[in-house]
């Protein structure tokens, strides 16, 4: 085992997903099978390898400086939950 | 116990270029919510980040200001967090590649000259705004507003080595950072409207010892006042605490101004995994020497050349050329006047009291007047050349300033031509010493401060305008 | 069963040429063919009618005019439903997404409404591109026209069996480990992915963002040529689009000497049958001289293992945004915003994104990324130079696609599993290589597909010997449900 329940239950808290008691199970398993298959990779031989973000070796890909605004704002409106005052309203944010 | 405090500052500042970061949006101040947004920085499903190349030049400008290493290839990273003011669930931002490095400033201190290291600059996204509704803290709100007009929205971050040793420090290093973002051009560097934020990391330690004590992070900074007071008041909790026995926390602390203390907001070590990676949708960034040159090329002269160069070339004393170069726009305009025939330290005195005097009474800047260089060098003259006085010139000033009308045409419509006419003058003189025997009795029996009596009268005979030079001799010779 | 739903995109370019076809008929055919068949196979998610026709009715003004067309315009087509359709429902197959409705096109559907190619449109997925088998979709899954108890594949599956059963003449679909090139195999058609960068991600709902690329579905290599050379060209919206590339692969070529590279990798744990299979094949090939010459490519052992490492890292960070703020599903009964983006995010996704998240965010988190993440991209690196130096020698390399044919729905539910359907396509993702699937043979009655690598930006030489080989091979694309 690579993971316990307990990394699974804080990935689940970190990634904002609410699992219950047999989808804590069924994905520590699975992730675990998953993990352990990719073990291979570590004897693979990578001294003075470079990572490769990309398939190809772009660089320096810029957008000038010049203002565009977009026309439909309002439709984008559309999709939303839940509008006030042409902002998206979210239930209260609780501290500590 | 002797304690030495240890300050890194944190400050972001808000570039201010047209554009996001990331999308083509209007990255300027709207005070109605979400009408500088676009699918992009909504983070709408299928959207994908392309840079702004003027973000990258202002970052590059603002190294080469402060001293510090260039990188040659650099990368965007993805933070991830969740938040509703950060659409895509993560800011895209640098994390081991940032553009600078190893900079350095110099702050003056009560006479003391101090290097602070610059850690790093970056550059990133801001995130969106929240209003919470109900209330004016998050606490007791019953629900929040989202507001993304400033998502996306370009920042530098730079951070400074824990390199301060006190409150006046860290507001020296502060303001120095504003001073060069407005010269760059970069950013305006507005406290109160958040458009330069700052937080702080303060820690104490026992003198004399090397290892640094334990920090804590202090957020909502919003003035050089603030700045000040929520460090002394920290440093002072921390003492209390670390002589107490106890330990310090790791954490961020939220400084409230009006109780002027700190509180604890979460602890910095559990909450966040930000899980960097090199951005995906982003290609490397590669700074090639050309690059860097042609930046260097348009940056400005900075304030510190600026005052050494006015110190040397104009004869100005280390304070004049000081306060005159504050700002770049007002050094601008004093380097403009004189270029016009002015005399420098004239100059500087009148910009500094009077002329910057009168638009803070009138809560207005330089640039939203009819005063012009020009204008100012022109009354400046006429003062210089005695054809007013510099007590009517002060008169004149606020009409300058509001009309754009020059010197000489005002002076005209007023009549307020310094009268130095020794025929003219010697008339009001005699009138005056004709219409005050008495005084000119004090005068004769030894009392000198009847002499200023009658000097009053004949400024008040002559509405103000007499040369006051010839009046005196007019007066000497006539008494005698 | 109308003859108009048996023409290839070229054909039907031709017919409106000689004004033998309308635009309008050929597109009420297709409309026709779905409505019926539809209800049965489940390979489209929505159907825009009125819009096609209006499209159709544009061309056929043109024809009247005797206006010249452009390649391909009028031909109708198929999208993918992760690809965003202005004004219409996007919703990769989503509880997530069911009522989104973006207000901006993607660029390849830009392109497409630009060349006036009616959209008949938006084809099912797994969800949110993330599966082998279309099973996963939150509208149910689509059925192979092969054998209706068996899975079309994925994530594409929609848009294969649109080609497969007749419903479109062409259709796109996205590749992230071989998303468009399996289900092609699984349902006999030809699937497509282009090299990463050749076509515009913007406006396709990003799964893995440095391995998904948008490709075509035809009956053929012809047809699969011209409507990449339609989708394709550099886009300023997308910072990894592909500069100064060129865009017109019409022109195919007659190849004069070909020399085929065999990954020893591929062939190693085949079932008889399937070798059987391709030994044939190649024999076929060789007999017409092509040369073929087996290679040593060990790191596409760890092709797999890396992709399970990569993809999900990618995709956990690119479904963030899909947190019931601004669109989406929201749960409305949550109490507090952390409440309110847990529950949304458990209710709107289904189980395989969910597992794909909790990976990807435990190989970024602190401690792990060193080790997995970077690992695997030093890897990734490792994989393509050796395709580098495999196409110094070889013009394209070949593989089966798949190591056997479909399956029946259920029987692969192991998560594994599912990935190592993809063990012979991830390795072009990972390398960002041109790649493709044809049809090529039959085992129990079902299709294989042949997987043919090119060199990067080498798509003309590509399906110039793919289309050699087609011709060669001869593969009859007719199904049992060519007869329904």
């Amino acid at each position: 085992m690579t993971i316990d329940k307990d990394t699974v239950e804080h990935l689940a808290k970190l990634s904002r997903l609410h699992l219950s008691d047999n989808e804590l199970l069924s994905f520590t398993k699975s992730i675990n099978e998953i993990l352990e298959y990719t073990k291979s990779i570590q004897q693979v031989n990578t001294e003075g390898v470079l990572p490769a973000i990309h398939a190809l070796d772009l660089q320096n890909v810029f957008k000038e400086d010049e203002v565009i605004n977009y026309k439909y704002i309002d439709k984008l409106f559309e999709n939303a939950p839940d509008v006030e005052n042409h902002s998206f309203k979210v239930p209260r944010i609780l501290t500590n | 116990m002797n304690w030495e405090v240890v300050i890194g500052l944190e400050i972001h500042a808000q570039m201010a270029t047209k554009s996001k970061l990331m999308c083509n949006c209007d990255a300027s101040f709207s005070s109605e919510p979400n009408t500088h947004v676009c699918p992009g920085c909504t983070g709408q499903p299928g959207m994908l980040p392309v840079v702004n190349k003027q973000v990258v030049d202002n970052a590059i400008m603002l190294g080469l200001a402060t001293k510090c290493d260039i990188r040659k290839l650099n990368e965007f990273a993805r933070k991830s967090y969740f938040y509703p003011d950060l659409p895509g669930g993560y800011q895209i931002s640098q994390y081991d590649k940032p553009i600078c490095e190893n900079g350095k400033l110099e702050i003056e201190v009560n006479g003391n000259k101090r290097t602070i290291g610059i850690t790093r600059i970056h550059m990133e996204e801001d995130a969106g705004k929240l209003v919470h509704a109900g209330s004016d803290n998050i606490k007791d709100a019953s629900y929040s507003l989202v507001d993304l007009n400033r998502a996306s929205v370009p920042l530098c971050e730079i951070v400074s080595e824990p390199d301060l040793r006190s409150a006046e420090e860290a507001i020296a290093y502060a303001q120095k950072i504003r001073q060069i973002v407005r010269y760059l051009g970069v950013c305006d560097g507005n406290m109160e409207e958040g458009s330069m934020r700052c937080d702080a990391n303060v820690s104490v330690r026992p003198k004399g010892q090397i290892k640094l004590g334990t920090k804590a992070e202090v957020k909502n900074l919003n003035s050089f006042k603030a700045i000040e007071k929520a460090i002394n008041i920290e440093v002072e909790r921390q003492i209390d605490i670390l002589e107490d026995g106890g330990e310090i926390i790791q954490e961020t602390r939220h400084y409230n101004e009006a109780t002027n203390s700190t509180k604890s907001m979460r602890s910095k070590e559990d909450a966040h995994d930000y899980r960097y990676f090199p951005d995906p949708d982003l290609v490397p960034l590669l700074i090639d020497d050309d690059w860097i040159l042609k930046v260097k090329n348009l940056l400005p002269e900075l304030p510190e050349e600026k005052k050494e160069r006015y110190i040397n070339s104009l004869s100005l004393s280390e304070y004049d050329a000081s306060i005159i170069t504050t700002e770049k726009e007002t050094a601008d305009f004093f380097e403009e006047t004189i270029s016009y025939g002015s005399k420098p330290k004239e100059t500087v005195n009148w910009i500094m009291s009077e002329v910057l005097g009168t638009l803070n009474q009138n809560n207005l800047k330089l640039s939203e007047t009819k005063l012009t260089p020009k204008l100012l060098a022109e009354l400046l003259i006429l003062i210089d050349k005695n054809t007013i006085s510099g007590k009517i010139a002060k008169t004149i000033l606020p009409e300058i300033i509001k009309t754009g009308k020059n010197a000489e045409e005002i002076i005209k419509e007023k009549g307020l031509a310094q009268v130095s006419d020794q025929g003219e003058l010697k008339k009001i003189v005699e009138t005056v010493i004709k219409e005050n025997a008495k005084v000119v009795e004090d005068i004769k029996n030894g009392n000198p401060k009847a002499r200023g009596f009658l000097i009053g009268q004949i400024m008040k005979k002559s509405n103000g305008k007499a040369n006051p030079g010839i009046a005196n001799e007019l007066l000497n010779s006539l008494l005698n | 069963m109308n003859e108009i739903l048996k023409l290839s995109a070229t054909e039907i370019s031709e017919k409106y040429k000689i004004k033998d076809l309308s635009c309008s008929e050929v597109t009420k055919a297709f409309l026709d063919r779905i409505n019926k068949t539809n209800p049965e196979l489940n390979s489209f998610v929505s159907v825009s009618e009125k819009s096609a026709m209006e499209t159709a009715k544009i061309v056929d003004e043109k024809i009247a005019k005797s206006q010249k067309l452009n390649l391909l315009e009028g031909v109708p087509i198929a999208l993918k439903d992760n690809m965003c359709t202005n004004g219409v429902a996007t919703t990769c197959c989503s509880k997530m997404l069911v009522n989104f409705v973006p207000s901006y096109d993607a660029t390849v559907v830009e392109k497409i409404k630009n060349n006036n190619m009616p959209i008949l449109g938006k084809t099912n997925m797994d969800e949110f591109a993330m599966g082998t088998s279309t099973e996963t979709s939150f509208f149910g899954s689509t059925k192979n026209p092969w054998d209706i108890n068996t899975v079309p594949g994925g994530s594409s599956g929609g848009s294969a069996v649109a080609i497969s059963a007749l419903q479109a003449p062409l259709a796109l679909g996205s590749d992230t480990g071989g998303s468009i090139r399996q289900p092609a195999s699984f349902c006999g058609v030809v699937g497509m992915k282009p090299t990463y960068g050749v076509v515009s991600r913007y406006g396709l709902v990003a799964f893995a963002s440095s391995l998904d690329q948008i490709g075509p579905f035809s009956k053929n290599i012809k047809d699969s040529a011209t409507l990449l050379s339609v989708i394709s060209g550099y886009d300023a919206k997308d910072s990894t689009s592909q500069p100064n590339i060129k865009t017109n692969y019409t022109e195919l070529s007659e190849p004069k000497e070909i020399k085929i590279g065999l990954p020893k990798e591929f062939f190693a744990n085949l079932d008889n049958k399937t070798k059987e299979l391709y030994k044939n094949i190649t024999t076929k090939l060789s007999n017409e001289g092509i040369i073929f010459e087996e290679i040593d490519m060990p790191s596409l052992q760890q092709g797999v293992q890396t992709y399970c490492i990569i993809a999900p890292a990618e995709a956990s960070s690119n479904l963030a945004r899909f947190d019931g703020v601004r669109y989406g599903y929201r749960n409305k009964e949550a109490k507090s915003l952390v409440e309110m983006m847990e529950l949304s995010r458990s209710e709107g996704f289904g189980a395989e994104v969910k597992r794909k998240i909790l990976l990807g965010t435990y190989v970024l988190s602190s401690g792990c990324y060193d080790i997995y993440y970077k690992k695997a991209q030093q890897v990734r690196t490792i994989i393509k130079n050796d395709f580098q130096k495999a196409f110094s020698k070889y013009d394209i390399l070949l593989s089966p696609t798949t190591t056997t044919p479909t399956f029946a729905f259920g029987e692969k539910s192991n998560p594994l599993e599912m990935y190592m359907n993809d063990i012979m396509t991830i390795p072009a993702n990972l390398a960002g290589i041109p790649a493709l699937s044809l049809p090529c043979g039959i085992i129990n009655n079902l299709p294989m597909g042949l997987h043919l690598m090119g060199n990067i930006l080498e798509e003309q030489k590509l399906f110039s010997i793919a289309k050699k080989i087609e011709q060669i091979l001869g593969f009859n694309l007719q199904n049992p449900y060519w007869e329904k």
